[in-house]
């Protein structure tokens, strides 16, 4: 009986082992998709912002975008249908874009943290998603405690 | 010397009902950990499965934008807005798509300049590079007779949403075609959906602006 607790004990272990590295890899996936997510989201709000840019000027964009994630995190439909019905001028063109970039993060991260703020004359662009164990950006005091982030300066 | 009857006993081996009870447990054992590597593997799958997806939208992204962009700076450096014509080129055939991206730059643009599948064939004096989605591909036509190759796969719809500058300030459209007088194109978003339904309005696109970088 000794013998066979032993032997069960042993497969336990070795059972427990595999769990353990296929457990790792999953978290290193999950950790490259959302990395991979995050870049593509900063991606386009940049394009959207230089957009804005050619439009009215980076003055515009600089004072339109820093800062005004909050007020417009809700995306409604109004919000959204705006600037496809009739054009719109700097401040509803960058609502539009704040409010429709919002849900698309939303969708793709669900969690994550948003943040766009002025930094001297750039803007920086963050997502920040929570990580066990993330320290991305973390010697620039950038990132969250127990967060990952992915920045881009504009 | 050991007679038989001593012999049977002095032994300690196991008893049926031991071995009956070991072997439960173990296959007890047995199972959850099947069970658990089993669900291990499939959130693996999936998540390789959305990776994929997310890879081959930035691979098909990338290769719109950098043809986008490659118009944009042309049309950016004429003096008559909406200089680049968006619609005037050959469609796809025989699989026409309902949503196409239609991006003509001409050769002198640029010494690298090419069509999104890296030659340098012209229709008109432009190189052409049309975009749309079928047989689950995003596929590109060009101006000779070598389109209609995939550039990446998994895709079922396209939708493409044209960012016009006006006199007002900029409008969000599904067809560019911009009131030359007064109007020109300033980007565009795309979406590449891998299911039949079309984008949602809010999310899935993926923008690019034209304008050379200042």
């Amino acid at each position: 009986m000794l013998d066979a607790l032993l032997a069960l004990s042993l497969v336990s272990m070795s059972v427990w082992g595999v769990q353990q590295l296929l457990a790792h890899r999953v978290q290193q996936a999950q950790r490259q998709l959302h990395r991979v997510s995050a870049m593509a989201l900063l991606d386009d709000l940049a394009q959207r912002i230089r957009i804005h840019t050619s439009r009215f000027g980076y003055e515009s964009a600089q004072q339109l975008f820093a800062h005004r994630l909050q007020p417009v995190n809700t995306a409604t439909g109004t919000a959204l249908d705006n600037c496809q019905t009739n054009s719109c001028d700097a401040n509803g063109f960058a609502n539009w874009v704040l409010a429709s970039w919002s849900a698309s993060a939303h969708d793709k991260l669900p969690a994550a943290q948003l943040g766009i703020e002025l930094q001297g004359q750039r803007l920086r662009l963050l997502v920040a998603w929570q990580q066990v164990g993330g320290s991305s950006y973390k010697w620039q005091a950038i990132c969250p405690a127990q967060h990952d982030c992915e920045v881009l300066w504009l | 010397m050991t007679t038989a009857p001593q012999l049977a006993r002095t032994q300690h081996g196991s008893s049926l009902m031991e071995l009956m009870v070991g072997m439960s447990i173990g296959l007890l054992v047995l199972l959850v950990a099947n069970s658990l590597l089993q669900v291990a593997l499939q959130q693996q799958a999936q998540l390789n499965q959305r990776l994929e997806q997310q890879t081959a939208s930035r691979q098909a992204h990338r290769r719109i934008q950098s043809m986008a962009i490659s118009a944009g700076q042309y049309a950016a450096t004429q003096t008559a807005p909406g200089a680049v014509q968006l619609h005037a080129a050959a469609l796809p055939s025989p699989n026409t798509s309902p949503v196409h991206l239609v991006l003509t730059t001409p050769p002198t643009v640029s010494p690298l300049a090419s069509d999104c599948l890296d030659r340098h064939a012209t229709q008109q004096g432009f190189l052409l590079s049309v975009f749309y989605v079928s047989a689950n591909s995003l596929r590109c036509n060009v101006a000779d007779r070598s389109g209609g190759q995939p550039v990446a796969d998994g895709f079922k719809a396209m939708s493409v949403q044209w960012f016009v500058a006006t006199p007002q300030g900029i409008q969000v459209r599904a067809n560019a075609q911009p009131n030359p007088s007064n109007e020109t194109v300033l980007g565009h978003a795309s979406c590449l959906s891998t299911s039949n339904s079309n984008c949602n309005t809010a999310v899935g696109y993926q923008a690019v602006s034209w304008a050379p970088t200042p």
